[in-house]
């Protein structure tokens, strides 16, 4: 998290009151900003992708989110995605006038106008008196705010701070200063009273941070949670949610595995509730694509396809449940077809865009190792159609698959035949066996000769220390002291270059 | 007895004792130790003379068994006469050949024994020995004596110590002549002259018998390393080369540090990685020095060990210069040369069939007839860069080639194909272990075990009725065991392979 340390540094240079451009890194961040760009360049593998044919509906697929999630996301598909950005950027503009964040606003305007201008479209003129009376009314609330919270302290009445507190967090938040957002939030641990309180202290900041790109944080505010979880209103939804932080944490540090399991876990009940954050679609999209890049056959079918409570998500992406019982049931042309039609979308999904061609290979990689299992040997022709590459291509992914030892095979490439290796394990255990005594012989030959110099005191002295030496003085002509060695090698005049040369 | 003053009185001398037992000549050599450093010191005395009649002692008056001790004086006084500077061209030439003849007979008949008396003579001989043929233009008629002497030597019971213990077998010391044997056979170019030297692995030292120093362990070792590598066996080069760079002792030598670079250049040849040193190498000194003296070939090492074609080229290029330097440019190249080996050698793990056009592409050879590889092949050179302009096709020949001869080498078990434009396919190492080689390997590989095993059990046995360990035990659980491992430099030297017979007789069990 290096690189989120650095953000922080940099952000608290020059916060000096004044709210600034959000400093959210999240995986979908516009190139816009300089300190976004560096820290994604040092952690994404994954180079951004510009969508230029997008299968998004995207007012059906907008509509699942809330708050400042659907902004982001409306930027990112304005960022990646030419042909939707107007809309994107229009609707992102409309629902930024429901917050006080003037600075963003002013910010997505300009992005709104060059979309506009490279389109050839009229610009639009921005609204001066919004941004005016926003910026007016976010800087008497906070004096507000402000104001009252040290009223509240003077008069040290706990539960009022915390209310303050949490009144100017929320204030924060609108106006897109998630630092001073999180500050205020942390603030309030002094002022709980009530186990309740501490937890809905350590869900916002868990939010707060998950937003920050503040990832280690997310996971201790996630335990913190966990901890008191007996204290929430609805155990079964704040358990959810704090699953959803928890799969997002470890899709974004690549550990799909963990990913897929604490997305599997999410209970259905969550449905819209959390859709400042993510959409049941998105649950059964990351859980099924993580799944399938990690899982294997036998945990697939007992974790994803049986899983009753995950079907129910499943129901919400039928592609995505295609996909997982076509793999389940080795249709794999069919499988990589769905995958190349969800692609752009993923391409153009907050959280997942920058894993989409790590996962799609994991997937790839693992329907290919599938396919080949119950064989003894494998036309690749055939294996080619079933996963509808050319068989050149194949054969390379394939070299690449025995390389690292996915594959226990060989391939025949005159006749095009994937064989398994028949493994000769009464040669192999002799060659291990000879080898092994050999080494074992050298070993032991050469600590007894040690031990046997040790004995005789025949040791590596600086010879000019010890002329004391028995013969000391006697050997000196022939020391390997530096200037001698360089003497001794000259005067043999064995020089491997000659030696190499006879060879030749 | 007063020394003898002529070289008539010598031989009267000697051939009066020719029956003499081992102490007798120690104390005729205590009692003339003085002429006897005259000798080797230069300062030579009546030694070169004749004798009175004009004849040659060494042709018939002294006998190289009985009278060793003599004849090596004499034979050193002579060629140290010879050898001198100022010695004239052609009295060089006159006497040189007569006296390594001499020194022939002396290698094939010397009492050992009694060479143990006079282990500093032993090794002038060898010296000046080289030394002569050496200028003589010959160096190679160095090397059956040396070979000869340091055989029969290293082999031979000790007069000081070996002769409580029962003789063995396999017990072979180190001798002074081991390093200067080595250093001929490579000089004259005959490595194989040394093998059955060094073959036998060195299982003794002791320097009061042959006056050995650390640096004739580490000589020999360098040297021996050499020699295999010329022979292209590489793995034994590299336990040559980490039996010297792990030499105990608190410093380093420059000759470790050469050694260690062999070390590297040898274990990419023989493994393709950097070479793991045992655990008991003294750290600090060694690995520092080796940081400090080492790097180009670490460096080397690591984009070796990336398996990039390209990577290794550019590592090679920049390092060039100090390869050269150290004289490791050959043994460098060579390991660039053996990338597309290694990686043909891959390729059968992944296939059983490939066209020469895909082994070319997937081993580099397609794109450019990489110089490197066109250089190297000496002879092919020319025919190489004439087809470069070819394209895909020169690099399929070049493949061709390169896949033939690894076959004739026994790298890769392959056919090649004319058809399809050429088809490789890989096949199984033939070896399968089911012959009666095998039978009588496994069994000479377990008498060897069990060999080693008793050696440690004994040694185990005679370590711990040591009065000096047994006191030092016994002090140690006396303060309760907190001092056992502050103990002097010889405990630690002990503790070590103390751990050794346990480990080793427990894999000696799974065999």
């Amino acid at each position: 998290m290096e690189a989120d340390l650095f953000l922080h540094t940099d952000v608290g240079t020059f916060a000096t009151g004044a709210p600034q451009t959000p400093t959210r890194r999240s995986p979908g961040d516009g190139p816009g900003d300089g300190l976004d760009e560096t820290s994604e360049s040092k952690k994404k593998k994954t180079a951004k992708v510009i969508v230029t044919n997008p299968a998004l509906d995207l007012e059906n697929y907008i509509v699942n989110y809330s708050g400042r999630t659907k902004i982001e996301r409306l930027l990112l598909i304005g960022d990646r995605c030419p042909p939707l950005a107007i809309d994107a950027l229009t609707a992102a503009l409309s629902d930024l006038r429901a917050t006080l964040d003037f600075n963003k606003y002013v910010a997505v305007h300009a992005k709104l106008n060059a979309a506009l201008q490279l389109a050839g479209k009229p610009e639009v003129p921005l609204d001066h008196a919004w941004v005016e009376n926003a910026k007016r009314v976010y800087k008497e609330k906070l004096d507000k705010l402000e104001r009252e919270l040290k009223d509240y302290k003077t008069n040290l009445i706990k539960e009022s701070i915390r209310m303050g507190y949490n009144d100017l967090g929320d204030h924060y938040y609108a106006g897109g200063d998630l630092v001073n957002t999180l500050k205020s939030y942390q603030r309030t641990k002094d002022y709980c009273t009530f186990p309740k309180h501490l937890l809905d202290m350590n869900l916002s900041v868990a939010e707060v941070s998950l937003e920050l790109g503040n990832f280690a944080h997310v996971t201790t505010y996630i335990i913190k949670c966990e901890n008191s979880i007996e204290a929430a209103d609805n155990k079964v939804i704040l358990s959810a949610k704090l699953k959803c932080i928890s799969g997002l944490v470890n899709l974004d540090s690549r550990k799909f595995k963990l990913a897929a399991k604490d997305f599997l876990d999410v209970d259905f009940a969550l449905g819209p509730h959390f859709s400042k954050v993510i959409s049941p679609n998105d649950i059964a999209t990351y859980g099924g694509l993580c799944a399938l890049a990690t899982f294997d056959r036998s945990e697939l079918k007992r974790k994803v396809i049986d899983n009753a409570n995950f079907r129910q998500y499943l129901e919400l992406e039928p592609q995505i449940r295609e996909l997982l019982h076509g793999f389940y049931q080795s249709k794999y042309a069919l499988c990589l077809k769905l995958m190349s039609e969800l692609k752009n979308n993923l391409y153009l999904d907050l959280w997942f865009n920058g894993h989409v061609d790590e996962i799609y290979r994991d997937i790839r990689r693992r329907a290919q190792v599938q396919y080949f299992r119950p064989f003894e040997s494998v036309d690749l022709n055939k294996m080619a159609a079933a996963f509808d590459t050319p068989v050149a291509a194949l054969e390379t992914e394939l070299a690449a698959l025995i390389a690292s030892k996915d594959i226990n095979a060989r391939i025949d490439s005159h006749n095009k035949i994937l064989r398994v290796r028949t493994a000769d394990q009464r040669s192999t255990i002799f060659e291990k066996s000879l080898s092994m005594g050999t080494l074992y012989q050298t070993q032991v030959r050469h600590t007894l000769l040690r031990m046997k110099l040790v004995c005789a005191d025949v040791l590596v002295k600086d010879p000019h220390r010890d002329r004391s030496d028995r013969n000391g003085d006697h050997r000196l002509r022939q020391a390997p002291s530096f200037s001698g060695m360089r003497g001794s090698a000259a005067d043999s005049a064995i020089d491997n270059d000659d030696l190499m040369a006879v060879d030749a | 007895m007063a020394p003898p003053s002529s070289m008539t009185e010598l031989c009267q001398a000697a051939r009066d004792l020719s029956a003499a037992p081992p102490e007798f000549w120690r104390t005729y050599y205590v009692h003339n130790t003085k002429t006897f450093n005259d000798v080797r010191s230069g300062t030579i005395g009546f030694f070169t003379s004749a004798l009175r009649d004009g004849s040659d002692p060494l042709s018939g008056a002294l006998r190289p068994d009985d009278h060793s001790l003599i004849y090596l004086h004499v034979l050193l006084a002579r060629l140290i006469a010879v050898d001198g500077t100022a010695t004239p061209v052609h009295q060089l030439a006159a006497n040189g050949p007569r006296l390594i003849m001499y020194a022939m007979t002396f290698m094939n008949h010397f009492n050992p024994v009694h060479a143990c008396l006079a282990p500093e003579a032993m090794e002038a001989l060898g010296n000046h020995l080289l030394s002569v043929a050496a200028r003589l233009g010959k160096a190679v008629l160095a090397v059956l004596p040396l070979k000869v002497g340091c055989a029969r030597w290293a082999t031979a019971a000790s007069a000081t110590t070996v002769t409580t213990t029962t003789p063995a077998m396999d017990i072979t010391y180190l001798t002074p002549l081991h390093a200067i044997l080595c250093k001929a056979a490579l000089l004259a170019n005959t490595p194989t002259a040394a093998l059955p030297v060094l073959d036998r692995d060195v299982t003794e030292v002791d320097p009061e018998a042959f006056g050995i120093t650390y640096q004739d362990h580490l000589l020999y070792c360098y040297y021996g390393g050499m020699i295999y590598t010329q022979l292209k066996q590489h793995t034994r080069a590299m336990q040559f080369f980490e039996l010297c760079v792990s030499a105990p002792g608190p410093h380093v030598s420059l000759i470790m540090i050469e050694a260690h670079r062999k070390l590297i250049l040898a274990s990419l040849l023989a493994t393709g990685a950097l070479p793991t040193l045992p655990k008991y190498t003294s750290e600090a000194p060694v690995l520092r020095a080796a940081k400090m003296y080492s790097n180009a070939y670490v460096d080397f090492a690591q984009a070796y060990a990336s398996g990039s074609a390209a990577r290794i080229d550019a590592s090679y290029r920049a390092h060039e210069q100090e390869f050269r330097q150290h004289g490791n440019r050959g043994l460098a190249r060579q390991c660039v040369e053996a990338v597309t080996r290694r990686a043909v050698q891959r390729l059968t793990d992944t296939y059983l069939t490939l066209s020469l056009q895909d082994i070319a592409k997937s081993v580099g050879l397609a794109t450019d007839a990489t110089p490197s590889t066109a250089n190297t092949t000496g002879s092919n050179g020319g025919g190489a860069n004439a087809n470069a302009g070819g394209g895909a096709t020169s690099g399929a020949d070049q493949t061709e080639r390169l896949v033939l001869r690894m076959i004739q080498d026994g790298q890769v078990f392959a056919k090649i194909s004319s058809r399809d434009g050429g088809m490789v396919s890989f096949r199984d190492a033939p070896q399968r272990y089911t012959d009666a080689a095998t039978t009588r390997r496994l069994d000479r590989e377990i008498a060897q075990a069990m060999m080693l095993a008793n050696r440690v059990l004994k040694m185990d046995r005679s370590i711990a009725v040591n009065k000096d360990f047994a006191s030092k035990i016994a002090s140690a659980e006396s303060r309760g065991g907190s001092g056992g491992h502050g103990a002097g430099p010889g405990g630690i030297g002990i503790m070590v392979p103390m751990q050794m017979p346990g480990d080793y007789l427990m894999d000696a069990d799974a065999f």
